[in-house]
């Protein structure tokens, strides 16, 4: 209470600060109106070529200082330092656009379709923090990404996520990463940058639904420690995967572990490993059956999976727009819909005919069986992988950051003893 | 002793700690940002704008002086709005400021005590247990709950799949594009008479069956044309008190079904002006491949599938027509035509567009004619699909879409029967016994002076039933007794006449380099379709015509009296 009582003074003072900004005296009515409202654009504009070089350049210098920060200066305030600045840089100056997470789907759609053609830049994006992981680890995620950035800064009361649970949530990102790919690949929708939810932030604009979103999500990041990162972000999963090779990688002890056990909560996300110790016999047997049984049911995993997502691509087709037009029109002909949208009616006014439509209509649901079936063989595999992942005893001697979750961020130094006497030495060389 | 224990584990929770000192930094950082795009917005209204008010305040002393002066009287516009809009966005960014200085101090403040509040203090690691059992129950939960997971997953996507809408196979109404390779109207695509197939028979005989595939009874009277739409022909037949729509086999001749089409009670039904040569199925039905829709005297109107299913009825009551009502149906995409031309003032006339599925009305258009026996057609002019239509004294032309007339032209007077044809970039129309008007499809032509839409005229005998017929090159007509006439298109200048002796209400079709035309005796002429008569063959069917004939590749579909007759090669 007393803390309050300081408090409010404090708060009052800075309030004042503002008031003399009020007094400004009006302005007559203006003579010269118009109905016209200036419509803002709702994505970034198009950037010069300068401007793109500019943040490639930067991208890259903040990866590489990332990577320091992380690896050898092993300093928390220093990445929340270049945090911050990558969060304005790449989140409110840049206005989240582009980011390599939303870069998905352009190399998607590049791959998959010879017309178009992916700007360089998207190219330098959505690869540079990949060459970055393969030797550093995620010193992406740790600093440079806007996204990952603004959750970093609301989490303020982190609940431990039990590790059964990250694990089945994570196939809601593996999920959302096949998706993401073939709606891509398949032209239909760039689902990543449409359901971004912090770009309502970065832009200062989003329709309704999107802020409920936008808001829902940073408010459970207060509690969750980045929930979009660990439980949705596509890319953040392509990073998991590369780090698991990472050439470097952030230890939480500069140089032996105590096992003082310290450092054991120190990671809001889950990312630190305990030391195992040996599994009964009997046990680690019954772990070998299991695992070859998983092992021997993988194609069962794949082959089930593509069946489910070939049965699912008539719904995912519809995401496509020539396809939901098709339908909108047929039931519209129907006379099952008594008015037409403004997609139907431009379709009218076209001249185009019903036969091209529906011809356009099926060539996309074609390719979308041949896609969605991929994209289920591809559940199917994550699934069984996945389990055989879980089913697999992995020795470890020390606390270690997980090689795949860690999210490089530097919370865990500060638990760690050795780290004080590290740098003590490092002070007095 | 356990304040002291609660305290530290308040205290222990770093990354609260670290979290808040990190908010408070951010916070403090924006508000200071803030506090000086504010001091800058004052700034420029205390410093700036009061320059540029005693600016305008100058040019305005001035105006008055030179009050012609517009160039300064614009500056000062100029000037002011400038002003106006610059005080405006500071205004704009004031107020927003000012929220967010409010929003991100308080933010600030609430962070520093939180901060205060939770400075972290050593970590107290819990007791260990027993760390096998827990390595088991761990990864065993991990494992269950993965697997819970997925059969969520696979449930969602089996629910997913059983909702999922039944996808469109294919259009539910036909394209104008696919129709063109089709019989589907009265004298085939466009309404022009003109079969572009590869190979039509030329020679038959209906005494000794050479050539005729088959020959199916048809059990009702009537002028009306057989349609074509790949394996089905469709055609009416009716009397006073029955009307009905058949379906036969193209391969074999066989009746598929017949349908009725209801005649609602209507004692005016019996006072029918229903002249014995028009009766009461001289309306041309209409299909597009899924559907076949047909009209009677009496204006009832049936739709059907090609299967025989009844889609809808439509009765528009007895119309008052003085030889009967014969117009045709045609059709456009999703709405089947009606040219309802009846009625002798020119009031009731109008074209009326139906749904094809529904029979509701799409849309419908006045026409200021008077009772008429002309079908409309639909056809491409200049890439755009047009309804074209005649009636004394206008062609009349219409947008099918919207049924929006789009211009007319005042030119041909009488009891109109024949169908206007397009041609070489002109409507072609026919006054009764008098002339044949060669009218301009320019649309971009003034709709106010209707005669400049006229190229030419040539007043010579006319038919007062049989449509004209053109390949792009010349154009002939035929007259009920029979004569022959052919005109250059470009001028309408005549280049021959020829009687044929013989009488004909059926119209003529242009095969390739042939004319195939129909007598009422069943004796089908070919002529060469050149600027001379010259006859090629003739071939009886032995049984009388009043209908035109419908063309397929390889085949030839001629309604007798009693009988429709295929004449084709057998595959």
């Amino acid at each position: 209470m007393p803390r309050i009582q300081r408090a409010v003074p404090i708060l009052v003072l800075w309030i004042l600060c503002a008031v003399p900004a009020f007094c400004i005296e009006r302005f007559p009515p203006p003579q010269f109106e118009t109905d016209y409202t200036l419509k803002e654009p709702t994505t970034p504009m198009p950037r010069g070529e300068w401007l793109q070089i500019l943040d490639v350049v930067v991208l890259v210098a903040a990866l590489s200082l990332a990577s320091w920060l992380v690896l050898k200066k092993r300093s928390r305030k220093a990445i929340v330092g270049l945090m911050l600045f990558c969060l304005v840089y790449f989140g409110f100056w840049r206005r989240g656009c582009i980011c390599p997470i939303g870069a998905i789907g352009n190399i998607s759609l590049g791959i998959f379709n010879a017309d178009y053609g992916i700007p360089w830049v998207v190219v330098a994006f959505f690869f540079l923090p990949l060459v970055f992981t393969l030797f550093f680890g995620r010193t992406f995620c740790a600093a440079v990404c806007p996204l990952g950035a603004v959750q970093d800064i609301v989490l303020l009361k982190p609940l431990t996520v039990p590790h059964w649970l990250e694990a089945t949530l994570r196939l809601v990102a593996w999920l959302y990463l096949s998706l993401a790919v073939l709606f891509a690949a398949t032209a239909s929708a760039f689902i990543i940058c449409r359901y971004d939810p912090f770009v309502s932030f970065f832009r200062f604009s989003a329709n309704p639904a999107m802020w409920v979103i936008s808001i829902s999500m940073l408010v459970i990041a207060v509690f969750v420690g980045r929930p979009y990162c660990r439980f949705l972000c596509p890319y953040g999963l392509i990073l998991r995967q590369i780090g698991r090779i990472s050439l470097f990688r952030v230890t939480i002890t500069p140089d032996e572990c105590i096992h003082c056990r310290l450092c054991e909560d120190a990671c809001p996300f889950g990312a630190i490993d305990k030391p195992t110790v040996q599994w009964p016999q009997k046990e680690y047997a019954k772990g070998k059956r299991r695992l070859l049984l998983l092992v021997l049911c993988l194609p069962i995993f794949i082959a089930g999976g593509t069946l489910l997502g070939y049965k699912l691509h008539p719904r995912l087709a519809q995401v496509h727009p020539d396809v939901e037009l098709a339908r909108r029109v047929r039931l519209e002909q129907a006379g099952v819909y008594k008015e037409r949208t403004d997609a139907s009616d431009a379709f009218y006014a076209s001249g185009q005919s019903q036969e091209q439509l529906y011809e356009k209509a099926a060539a996309k649901q074609k390719q979308f069986a041949v896609g969605a079936s991929i994209a289920g063989g591809w559940m199917g595999l994550v699934a069984g992988m996945s389990l055989i992942q879980y089913s697999i005893f992995w020795k470890r001697h020390e606390y270690q950051a997980q090689r795949s979750g860690c999210v490089a961020c530097g919370r865990c130094y500060n638990a760690c003893p050795r780290h004080y006497i590290w740098l003590k030495k490092k002070k007095t060389g | 002793m356990s304040i002291e224990i609660k305290q530290q584990e308040k205290q222990s929770n770093g990354v609260g700690y670290q979290s808040a000192i990190g908010v408070a930094v951010v916070t403090a950082v924006f508000s200071i940002f803030i506090i000086l795009l504010l001091g800058l917005n004052v700034y420029h209204t205390k410093v700036t704008d009061p320059v540029r008010m005693a600016e305008l305040e100058k040019m305005k002393e001035q105006a008055k002086a030179y009050p012609a002066d517009q160039i300064l009287a614009q500056e000062i516009q100029q000037l002011d709005t400038q002003l106006r809009r610059d005080q405006f966005a500071r205004l704009y960014f004031l107020e927003r400021g000012t929220i967010l200085l409010i929003v991100t101090l308080v933010l600030f403040t609430g962070s520093v005590i939180w901060a205060k509040s939770h400075r972290p203090g050593l970590p107290r690691p819990a007791p260990q247990g027993d760390l096998k059992t827990q390595q088991i129950q761990h990864a065993s939960r991990t494992r269950l709950a993965f697997i819970f997971g997925l059969v969520l997953l696979c449930a969602g996507a089996l629910f997913w799949i059983m909702h999922a809408p039944q996808m469109p196979a294919g259009p539910l109404y036909t394209s104008m594009d696919h129709a063109q390779s089709q019989w589907s109207a009265f004298r085939g695509p466009g309404g022009l008479g003109i079969a572009e197939f590869d190979t039509v028979p030329d020679t038959w005989d209906g005494k000794t069956s050479e050539t005729i595939l088959w020959k199916s009874p048809i059990l009702l009277p009537g002028h009306n044309s057989p349609v074509v739409w790949e394996d089905r022909i469709f055609l009416t037949g009716a009397t006073q008190d029955k009307q009905q729509v058949y379906c036969y086999d193209t391969q074999t001749g066989k009746l598929l079904w017949q349908r009725d089409v209801s005649i609602p009670v209507n004692p005016a039904r019996d006072d029918m002006d229903i002249m014995e040569d028009t009766g009461y199925a001289a309306n041309t039905a209409v299909t597009d491949g899924k559907r076949v829709c047909a009209i009677f005297a009496g204006g009832d109107v049936g739709c059907f599938t090609v299967e025989g299913q009844l889609l809808w009825e439509k009765h528009f009551g007895i119309p008052e027509s003085m030889y009967g009502y014969a117009a045709s149906l045609t059709w456009f995409e999703n709405v089947v035509i009606i040219q309802w031309d009846v009625g002798y003032e020119g009031e009731e006339s109008k074209l009326i567009a139906l749904d094809w599925q529904t029979g509701d009305t799409v849309w419908e258009t006045k026409r200021p004619v008077p009772n008429s026996w002309s079908s409309p057609t639909v056809v491409k002019i200049d890439g755009q699909y047009r309804i074209v239509t005649t009636a004394s004294p206008f062609v009349i032309v219409y947008d099918p879409k919207t049924g929006i007339e789009l211009y007319r032209v005042d030119c041909v007077y009488g009891d109109m029967a024949a169908t206007p044809i397009v041609a070489g970039g002109k409507i072609f129309t026919i006054e009764p016994y008098n002339k044949l008007v060669a009218v301009d499809v320019d649309e971009s032509l003034p709709r106010d002076d209707e005669q400049t839409r006229i190229l030419w005229e040539n007043d010579s005998e006319m038919p007062d039933i049989c449509s004209p017929l053109s390949n792009g090159q010349y154009i002939w007509t035929l007259t009920t007794p029979g004569n022959l006439s052919c005109f250059d298109i470009t001028d309408g200048s005549k280049l021959y006449t020829q009687s044929l002796k013989m009488t004909f209400q059926a119209s003529p079709t242009v095969v390739g380099q042939r004319l195939y035309l129909l007598s009422e005796k069943g004796t089908m002429l070919l002529l060469e379709a050149g600027p001379e008569y010259k006859e090629i063959r003739r071939n009886e069917l032995g049984e009388k015509c009043f209908a035109s004939p419908a063309f397929q590749d390889g085949r030839v579909y001629i309604r007798g009296d009693e009988n429709l007759y295929a004449i084709g090669k057998s595959e």
